[in-house]
């Protein structure tokens, strides 16, 4: 049977990871130690990462993670991580065989994994203007022509220095140095030597620790992939776990740029007997897990737990049987996957469908390890963060029933109901529905017709229907007689404003909140037959600004809900607020001239530029705190006050502020034009 | 007439004395949009991921139900472009 890859099931913890943690991404692009050190205790294959103080120092960290970038697993929002849940969702779920290409083809993709990178024995010591001998895209090619070789040579197990040679024959070349650097290939690398030593590479005899070390790194990925099982030894030879030889057109590969497809026969491999193995060891634990657990609960019940899981375990090794028989086969009835103790641990068994049970299992379950078999516990803390991240206790529910082994015993089903009443004080319901009616016979004749659709009543005249239940409502026979108000879009403009600031609602068309809003702001008046009356007030306002609520969101609901927002309406809005004003109006005397010229020559001439501030062509305001010395210089110069304004001048005097085709000057603050001096011979 | 008003969302305590003893430690008021009851009300879903977080911080210990579980749009492509 076809189980998944240890990367497969770390590809799950990484995503638990982020769920729990939403790691916030450093200034390098990865999440920081303290967010990805907790994946030493989840992680499946046995990889060491304490030592690792940045998440690209190591090779199976970097590894992981952007394998499971290249498959959009997750996703960046404002800094943080979070897993994409269609895309995970999809890809959990779809057929193993699927997942492991689709793993390896973005392997084939991998930008930031580098494998030259994590080779120790080689450093690069180069001029910045001089090219990099390993760049990701020679590689990303080396990789690739490298897979579509060992496909062919690993028919049969080979060992290591087997490979290198086979590989030194048909692709010396395989990292281009010699074809990018010519004549010295090697000149920018350097050996470690121990103790603390290096010396300059030489072509060609150091190719077994560049392009060997290279070989070396890929046989080690393709250990993570489960597609070989490399070990450290030279004496003991690599095979081939899932690499299909199976097709003739397999078999004999070109070397082609793009791969054939990898196909998994797991009756030819060693993997399917490791999964056998894996199965039959499984059921052993198991059965001795469930009797020990049995015990702890009670006798009576131990007994019917120890035959429901003696049937389960017959019914596996059958199972297990017609499997080998017929290994290309898919499954054609659906066997449980889990095993759900009364004690809240939980032994997931291999099976085809195994990562999409365990995709759903990581939301509510804490890994609690399992060597042959993967074990969870139900905890209250992954419980409780499961259903606040939005995820249904009904799915729980009927996961656990759909693949357990063995009905949920009582007790277990009493402390998950127990949980769950307890994260009911507090439910936030989202995407949900508000029904309203006219009235509360209406409303009674509707919740006659919800008796299977999941709602709250919220008062006499609404009642809520939860997102999970939506799908129902399309039965009813109101859905299609009513209006429908979406709040994802624009609200409906329900408002009539006038100058004064009445506003006029019409209930008819209003959404929920608008009536709420503006009583925060506005004097209900009298309520219409119809439409509902408000004013807004300066006391309204100030009582508004009293609570804390701002004048920029009653502009915001205005301009958004209002027919016609008049703009007199808007200033009064503001003048009312005070975002303008106050103003003043005082007695300030205004002389007037006959002409223009007559006030250019008395300002600047005269002396009273200082005193006064011209508003027009034939205008100034003369500052009254002056008063007697603009007066002195008038009597100065000459000049007499007019009693009345003369019967020449225009009957409108402010006419003279403003020039028929001229827009008014500043000439006060303009210098006066000099005078023309005489030029000199 | 009926009206169907889509994609709200509730608040809801499982009673009024919850709701005080909330409302007195993370003001709930400002974030209503409107209150049915003192124990229902329709907030910003914009507020929804903060006030469970909150809550949480707080030691509640809040659910969260929606459509598709923790089904948000993705905002960002951490795909390299290639």
């Amino acid at each position: 049977m076809l189980t998944p890859s240890p990367l497969q099931i770390d590809l799950l913890r990484w995503l638990h990871l982020i769920r729990q943690r939403h790691p916030k991404l450093l200034k390098s692009g990865f999440p920081g130690r303290r967010d990805f050190a907790p994946l030493q205790k989840l992680l499946y294959s046995s990889q060491h990462i304490e030592e690792a103080r940045l998440l690209d120092d190591h090779p199976y960290l970097l590894f992981l993670y952007e394998i499971a970038y290249q498959l959009d697993l997750f996703q960046e929002i404002d800094g943080h991580l979070y897993v994409h849940p269609t895309h995970a969702h999809t890809f959990f779920s779809s057929p193993l065989e699927a997942q492991q290409e689709h793993i390896l083809q973005a392997y084939l993709r991998l930008v930031l994994w580098n494998e030259m990178r994590f080779v120790e024995t080689v450093t690069v010591q180069r001029d910045d203007a001089a090219p990099h001998p390993f760049p990701a895209q020679v590689q990303i090619q080396a990789r690739r022509l490298l897979l579509e070789k060992l496909l062919g040579w690993l028919e049969f197990p080979l060992q290591l220095h087997d490979i290198f040679q086979l590989v030194r024959e048909e692709e010396p070349d395989l990292l281009q140095l010699s074809a990018r650097f010519a004549s010295q290939p090697y000149a920018s690398l350097w050996i470690a030597e121990p103790p603390n030593k290096q010396r300059p590479a030489l072509h060609p005899r150091d190719w077994t620790s560049i392009e060997g070390a290279f070989v070396q790194q890929v046989l080690s990925a393709l250990g993570w992939l489960g597609l070989l099982k490399p070990r450290r030894f030279e004496h003991e030879p690599f095979r081939r776990q899932g690499l299909s030889s199976s097709s003739p057109s397999s078999s004999t590969l070109s070397s082609s740029s793009t791969l054939p497809s990898i196909n998994t026969t797991p009756e030819q491999s060693a993997h399917s007997a490791h999964s056998a193995h894996i199965a039959h060891s499984a059921h052993s634990a198991h059965s001795a897990h469930i009797a020990h657990s049995a015990h702890s609960v009670h006798s009576a019940h131990s007994a019917n737990i120890a035959h429901s899981a003696n049937i389960a375990h017959s019914a596996n090794i059958a199972h297990s049987a017609q499997s080998a028989q017929s290994a290309h086969s898919d499954v054609s009835f659906h066997t449980p996957t889990l095993l759900v103790q009364p004690n809240l641990d939980i032994i997931v068994f291999p099976s085809p469908s195994a990562t999409r049970v365990l995709y759903q299992l990581e939301h509510f379950c804490q890994p609690t390890g399992g060597e042959q078999v993967l074990q969870y516990r139900l905890e209250k803390k992954t419980f409780f963060q499961a259903l606040r991240n939005g995820y249904p206790y009904s799915q729980i529910l009927r996961l656990l029933e759909e693949e357990s082994r063995i009905p949920l015993h009582s007790t277990l089903r009493q402390q998950l109901d127990s949980w769950y009443q307890q994260s009911s004080q507090i439910v936030i319901s989202r995407q949900g529905v508000v029904i309203e009616t006219s009235d509360a016979d209406e409303m009674n004749a509707l919740i006659e017709e919800f008796s299977e659709i999941p709602h709250y009543i919220l008062d006499p005249r609404h009642l809520f229907v939860p997102a999970h239940a939506l799908p129902l409502l399309k039965q009813l026979g109101a859905y299609h007689q009513a209006q429908h108000l979406h709040y994802d879009q624009p609200p409906v403009r329900s408002l009539h404003i006038d100058k004064e600031l009445h506003i006029r609602l019409d209930p008819q068309q209003a959404d929920l909140f608008a009536e709420t809003f503006l009583k925060k702001y506005a004097t209900p008046l009298l309520e219409q037959r119809k439409d509902q009356l408000f004013h807004i007030t300066q006391d309204s306002l100030l009582q508004a600004q009293q609570q804390g609520f701002s004048t920029q969101d009653l502009l915001r609901f205005l301009e958004q809900r209002a027919q016609i927002f008049p703009s007199t309406a808007r200033l009064r809005l503001e003048a009312l607020t005070q975002q303008i004003g106050p103003v003043y109006a005082g007695q300030v005397p205004v002389l007037f001239a006959q002409d223009e010229r007559t006030m250019d020559r008395l300002l600047y001439e005269g002396g009273l530029g200082a005193y006064a501030l011209r508003i027009g062509p034939q205008a100034a305001l003369l500052d009254p705190s002056h008063q007697d010395k603009i007066n002195q210089i008038l009597d100065n110069l000459g000049i007499t006050f007019a009693p009345q304004v003369p019967t020449a001048w225009p009957p409108r005097l402010s006419s003279l502020l403003l020039p028929a085709q001229t827009t008014p000057t500043t000439a006060a603050t303009k210098p006066p034009p000099k005078p023309k001096q005489p030029r000199t011979p | 007439m009926i009206r169907f008003h889509w994609n709200l969302t509730l608040l809801q305590f499982a009673s009024p004395k919850l709701a005080e003893e909330i409302d007195a430690q993370c003001p709930i008021v400002p974030l209503s949009q409107r209150t049915f009851h003192p124990t229902s009300h329709l907030i910003d879903d914009q507020h929804a991921e903060s006030l469970a977080q909150t809550l949480v911080e707080r030691g509640y210990s809040p659910r969260v139900e929606s459509a598709s579980p923790s089904a948000s749009t993705p905002r960002t492509s951490l795909k390299p472009q290639t």
